[in-house]
């Protein structure tokens, strides 16, 4: 674990110049990183970018061909027993015993981790996660977004100071979606480290204290949302159906690009208090009422496909 | 909810055992499916009710058939534990569970020892009800001291066959493929070790007492049909302790 200038122990997680690749493909190629004690870490990235086979090194699922992890100060290849105590773990996909009821599933589990968790515990875990109802029931019975609370469930079952999430919410309605969202934001606000992936812009941009975007098994950029959305974003577009004057648009020097688009005329520009002004002139001096006038705010999204391009990956 | 409830009261126990942890929770499971259960432990004895009914006429040849027979039905209720052991832990792989149970500090190897206990405690019960049903109803004279024994050497020759099934399931990729593998090598080994020396070629009959099919019949064989050990069951026994321990050996290396 490093040590901040401040004294504290501040890096949970330290991975240098981490390599892996099945065959000829390169999955993870020369990836640093460090996730600070406390924060909720987020890896973003087009399918088979690399993020769930960083993951899985980091749990000690898999090996890495070259580089250096630790996980809470101990290395991974030699310490791996010792790392799985102190971790807990949701997988992309949740795979539960099928004969062990819900309440039996997180006994067990308690055991694996050498605890002797009581019916009370395990039903205060349970409530904790919204189960308390469906203790006698059997993971076939469960919907995606309780299987995935159970699963959240399991990983929290050892005190772990580190949780790992591949993908929690995905597939998950919108309510499922924001319970498990609670639950993440109040592990982190008493101390837990979590490290997540997910395909959602949104998820990543009010959940993760820190985005890492990976793409190609490289780390692209790293660093909070807002910072990244201020340095990569680029333009707000704004988006009005008047009719203003489309060559006296082009030549002012805030706009960056003017596109008609069937009824809509959309704007790019950096400097949007100008845009708005120079618009609402345009407007007045051409007698043009603006009653949709739109305007969109450069978020994670844009950062992540200008990242990492438009083409979809298979 | 109450979010901001903790979450984290669970203290840390004294040192448990997880493997037996596991075992022991599989088998509550398993004895709480009453139709699986009624199916795994009534089969041998379905088929022991099958060679018995035909023996009640009494004559000569139905009673040669019950002779034959029998040991080659305690056979396959012992062999039968494996084939489940290796289509079921295929199976957890393919639906990965096993990869969710690998992030706990618990090895691998340790979690599929764990199953295989549970399988032997559900042979243990299959052999019981078959102890049973020859007693009360095909007349079995056996001592308490052989019914131990029966049960003794049930246990190891299910062992055996179970470590068999964790060895298949090592190498096959799919349950259906582990499930085929299992029946298409256990069946000729079956067979080998059930027909009489004097129906076999002098090669076969050279090979046959080291398959481990054939320890396991010496074994059982004459505890339930004549009460006693045969000369030869200290080497069945330690031969089916040493298949199993080599069978175990390499599917814990090897599964993945």
């Amino acid at each position: 674990m490093t040590v901040s200038p401040n004294g504290s122990c501040d890096f949970v997680i330290q991975v240098q110049n981490l390599m892996k690749s099945y065959g000829k493909v390169t999955a993870v190629a020369n990836l640093s990183f460090n996730v600070h004690k406390g924060e909720i870490f987020g890896f973003l990235g087009p399918n088979g970018a690399g993020k769930t086979t960083t993951l899985s090194i980091l749990e000690g699922l898999q090996k890495a061909d070259s580089g250096q992890v630790t996980v809470l100060g101990m290395d991974i290849n030699t310490q791996a027993k010792a790392i799985k105590q102190q971790i807990g773990v949701q997988l992309q996909s949740t795979s539960l015993l099928p004969d062990l009821t819900v309440c039996e599933q997180v006994q067990l589990f308690g055991r694996l981790y050498g605890r002797q968790p009581t019916n009370s515990e395990i039903m205060q875990l349970l409530q904790r996660v919204g189960l308390g109802e469906k203790t006698a029931v059997f993971p076939e019975k469960l919907s995606g977004g309780q299987k995935q609370r159970l699963a959240l469930a399991l990983a929290l079952i050892n005190q772990p100071e580190i949780i790992f999430l591949d993908e929690p919410t995905t597939g998950l309605d919108p309510q499922s979606r924001h319970v498990l969202w609670d639950i993440i934001r109040s592990l982190r606000d008493r101390g837990k480290t979590i490290v997540l992936t997910t395909h959602y812009m949104e998820e990543a941009e009010t959940l993760c204290d820190r985005v890492g975007i990976i793409d190609h098994g490289k780390l692209v950029a790293l660093d909070t949302p807002g910072a990244l959305i201020n340095r990569l974003a680029g333009v707000s577009s704004i988006t009005t159906s008047a009719i203003l004057p489309f060559d006296g648009l082009q030549t002012l020097p805030s706009i960056s690009r003017v596109q008609r688009s069937g009824t809509q005329l959309q704007l790019q520009t950096k400097d949007v208090p100008t845009t708005l002004r120079t618009i609402l002139d345009l407007a007045e001096q051409n007698e043009l009422s603006l009653n949709d006038l739109h305007i969109k705010q450069p978020n994670l999204e844009d950062v992540f496909l200008n990242l990492t391009g438009h083409a979809i990956r298979v | 909810m109450n979010i901001a409830q903790p979450i984290d009261t669970v203290q840390p126990s004294k040192a448990q055992k997880p493997t037996w942890q596991f075992a022991l929770a599989l088998l509550r499971a398993n004895l709480r499916n009453v139709k699986a259960l009624a199916i795994t432990l009534g089969m041998p004895l379905f088929m022991l009710f099958t060679i018995w009914v035909p023996s009640l006429a009494g004559d000569e040849e139905s009673q040669e058939l019950m002779q034959l027979l029998f040991p080659a039905i305690i056979l396959l209720s012992v062999i039968m534990p494996g084939l489940t052991q290796a289509t079921r832990l295929t199976r957890w792989r393919e639906q990965r569970i096993f990869q969710r149970l690998a992030l706990t500090p618990v090895p691998l190897a340790n979690l599929m020892v764990g199953t295989a206990f549970m399988q032997i405690i559900i042979g243990v019960g299959q052999g019981m009800l078959m102890l049973l049903f020859g007693i009360f109803f095909v007349g079995l004279a056996l001592s308490w001291k052989s019914v131990l024994l029966v049960l003794v050497a049930m246990m190891l020759a299910g062992a055996t066959f179970i470590a068999f099934g964790s060895l298949i399931a090592a190498f096959s990729r799919k349950s259906d493929i582990a499930g085929y593998v299992f029946f298409f090598t256990i069946m000729p080994l079956t067979f080998l070790a059930s027909f009489p020396p004097e129906m076999m070629p002098d090669a076969l009959n050279a090979v046959t007492p080291w398959l481990p099919t054939a320890m396991a019949l010496e074994l059982i064989g004459p505890l339930f049909l004549s009460n006693h050990l045969s000369d030869g069951a200290l080497w069945a026994g330690l031969g089916l302790f040493v298949y199993t321990m080599l069978f175990t050996a390499v599917s814990t290396k090897k599964f993945r």
